[in-house]
């Protein structure tokens, strides 16, 4: 008997040693323009990607219910070695179809939901052509796709003080290639100068100054749960009657909470 | 033939995209003329999508070729009321943009030069829909360093740096109108005078000039509601604007414009522009100051005064083919100033007389796809 069954046992092993299982594969056809996949079940997370029309993905068997509406998860190809889960709304262009039994499906198990979440945290740091630095710690939470708020606490540091700050700013971050985004975000904030000086020539000791900031720049989603950006950034910071307004470069690590 | 050079190499990079391609360019030779100064511009913009019109690519340039005799030159320059100055201005410009899910994003750099001033700007901005495009979010900034320079003195180089940072939200209120909110806050840091403008100071009947001195930042806001409604029984477009601009020089302006746009067949459309202006003059404004006392700032720039102007244009437009079109614009403008005069000779008031300008300006326009 276990001579007969020794090739059955053999694929089943076999199967369970290469993660996928042996029911129907279950495929989502894009019948849409394009259909934006988001790196969780919700249109508030980061878009994974974008596929285009025809494109078909495996689908998980029940869709992810949630309070946000109703979403597939998806087995998605980023590259010819690396595949992700992502999740597609169930009221975009797209519909279901199940394969033939002889279709071997991957286990979706296996892999692990794309990172960046609804909240993250963020640490930026800008360094200035007029020798001044920024660095801020900021908690960001996403409300639309890629679209996020952020309260942001941080220091201006320059050669001779370090200025505490208070801000906020919102951001959009949208997907250029693979796992590359492009973001623009705005940022604006209270701080506080220690001494005369301190921010520019003739810059008085003062509580009320304030700074805009704006960034552009790429964004590298890797690993998980994190991503790191550079860019460009200008800055006009206000002291008094006077202003500075300088720019440079800006760096920011992302955690997916 | 080097701008379409460039976007045919730029193209090779998505070959399949080229076949594709959409190519625009537009031309416009701008004349103004209000008897005293004169102004042509000519200028080009060639705009190329690819890669199935995901991106676009475009490059511009701009001239502006000043004869001048107006008052101030008048007044003021070495020739006294014979004088006459020329000058010309060149302006390269590029921009690069990409569409990304539910939006845009944009970089461009503009370049102007004339022979004592000399700027470049980078500008970088983005766009976001919400609610199936029915509301649109745009963020943009700009980022320019300007050197300022005197054909009067060889040593004179001052810089000037500005940012630009802009929000707008667009909103689709129904199937024939559309609302706009646009704040723009603009903030410039260093020399914002002009090293050839002279401010008139007074001692009883004695008049003599001396430099002008402003503020050396300038924080300026400015917010604009735009409103678009199509008539359908009128087949045509209104676009309303208004605008509010105050600054921390505590100038303060209005600005209303009505724009009626028709199509009259296939082949001709027509636009007429209304526009009024109004301006309160910034708090250290004077046309002229006490010689004993003429404060820490003090300027010879009539813009700052209090004034008003008001705009009435016409914009016919012939599409000729489905892909080219040719347009006219005629401009009619006036500037009454109430508190500036046209100084004449500037060591005596006898010859002083209110100043208003009145100035016309005439396009020729040619836009063309491939």
């Amino acid at each position: 008997m276990f001579k007969m069954l020794g090739p059955r046992l053999s694929l089943a092993f076999a199967l369970l040693a290469i993660g996928a299982s042996a029911h129907a594969k279950d495929m989502l056809i894009v019948h849409g323009d394009s259909v934006v996949v988001y790196t969780g079940p919700g249109k508030t997370y980061r878009p994974l990607t974008v596929l285009p029309q025809n494109t078909e993905v495996q689908v998980g068997s029940q869709p992810v219910e949630t309070a946000k509406g109703s979403f597939y998860k998806v087995l998605v190809k980023l590259s010819n070695r690396k595949k992700s889960i992502g999740y597609i709304s169930t009221q975009d262009a797209v519909h279901k179809k199940n394969e033939s039994d002889s279709e071997i499906a991957e286990n979706m198990n296996s892999f692990a939901d794309f990172p960046l979440a609804q909240k993250s945290v963020h640490v930026a740091y800008s360094q200035f052509k007029s020798q001044l630095a920024l660095a801020t710690l900021g908690y960001a939470k996403y409300i639309g796709p890629g679209f996020y708020l952020k309260a942001l606490t941080g220091a201006f540091k320059t050669k001779t003080a370090t200025s505490p700050l208070v801000g906020f700013e919102f951001g959009n971050d949208a997907l250029l290639y693979r796992e590359i985004s492009g973001f623009i975000s705005y940022s604006a904030g209270l701080f506080i100068t220690p001494k005369e000086n301190a921010i520019f020539v003739a810059s008085k000791n003062d509580f009320s100054n304030f700074i805009v900031q704006a960034a552009l720049g790429a964004r590298y989603n890797f690993g998980s749960k994190a991503s790191f950006a550079l860019g460009g950034t200008q800055a006009a910071l206000f002291n008094g009657n006077n202003s500075l307004v300088t720019w440079g470069i800006i760096a920011i690590l992302e955690v997916g909470i | 033939m080097i701008t379409r050079l460039l976007i045919i190499g730029l193209c090779a990079q998505f070959p399949f995209a080229y076949a594709r391609a959409t190519i625009e360019a537009a031309t416009l030779v701008r004349q103004y003329d209000d008897g005293d100064t004169e102004v042509t511009s000519p200028s080009m913009d060639v705009d190329a999508t690819f890669n199935n019109d995901r991106m676009k690519i475009g490059f511009g340039t701009a001239q502006d070729i000043v004869s001048s005799a107006s008052s101030d030159v008048r007044t003021f320059a070495s020739r006294g009321q014979n004088s006459k100055i020329t000058d010309r201005r060149k302006e390269y410009s590029t921009h690069f943009e990409t569409t990304v899910p539910d939006g845009t994003l944009d970089v461009g750099y503009i370049q102007s030069d004339e022979n004592d001033y000399h700027s470049k700007t980078v500008t970088a901005g983005g766009t976001r829909e919400f609610f199936q495009k029915n509301t649109v979010f745009g963020v943009g900034f700009a980022n320019g360093q300007d050197r300022i320079q005197s054909s009067a003195n060889k040593i004179f180089d001052e810089p000037m740096n500005n940012q630009v940072y802009s929000l707008s939200l667009t909103q689709v209120l129904s199937r024939l109108s559309v609302i706009q909110f646009i704040y723009d806050f603009r903030v410039e840091s260093g020399y914002i005078a002009s090293p050839y403008r002279r401010v008139k100071l007074e001692d009883g009947a004695t008049i003599t000039t001396k430099e002008e001195v402003h503020p050396r930042t300038r924080n300026r806001n400015a917010l604009a509601v735009k409103y678009n409604y199509f008539v359908q029984p009128l087949l045509m477009s209104w676009a309303t604007t208004y605008r509010f601009y105050t600054d921390s020089w505590e100038v303060m302006s209005h600005t209303i414009e009505e724009r009626f746009s028709r199509e009259f067949g296939k082949y001709f459309s027509a636009a007429l522009i209304l526009r009024y202006y109004q301006q309160k003059k910034a708090s250290f404004f004077q046309d002229y100051y006490s010689s004993a006392d003429p404060g820490p700032f003090h300027t010879g720039n009539k813009t700052l005064g209090t004034y008003n102007s008001i705009l009435v244009g016409l914009r016919p437009q012939i599409n000729m083919t489905e892909k080219i079109s040719l347009y006219l614009k005629f401009e009619i403008y006036r500037e009454k100033f109430n508190d500036v005069v046209d100084a004449g000779v500037y060591s005596t008031k006898a010859d002083d007389k209110p100043l208003t300008i009145d100035a016309k300006v005439f396009g020729l326009g040619l836009n063309a796809k491939f």
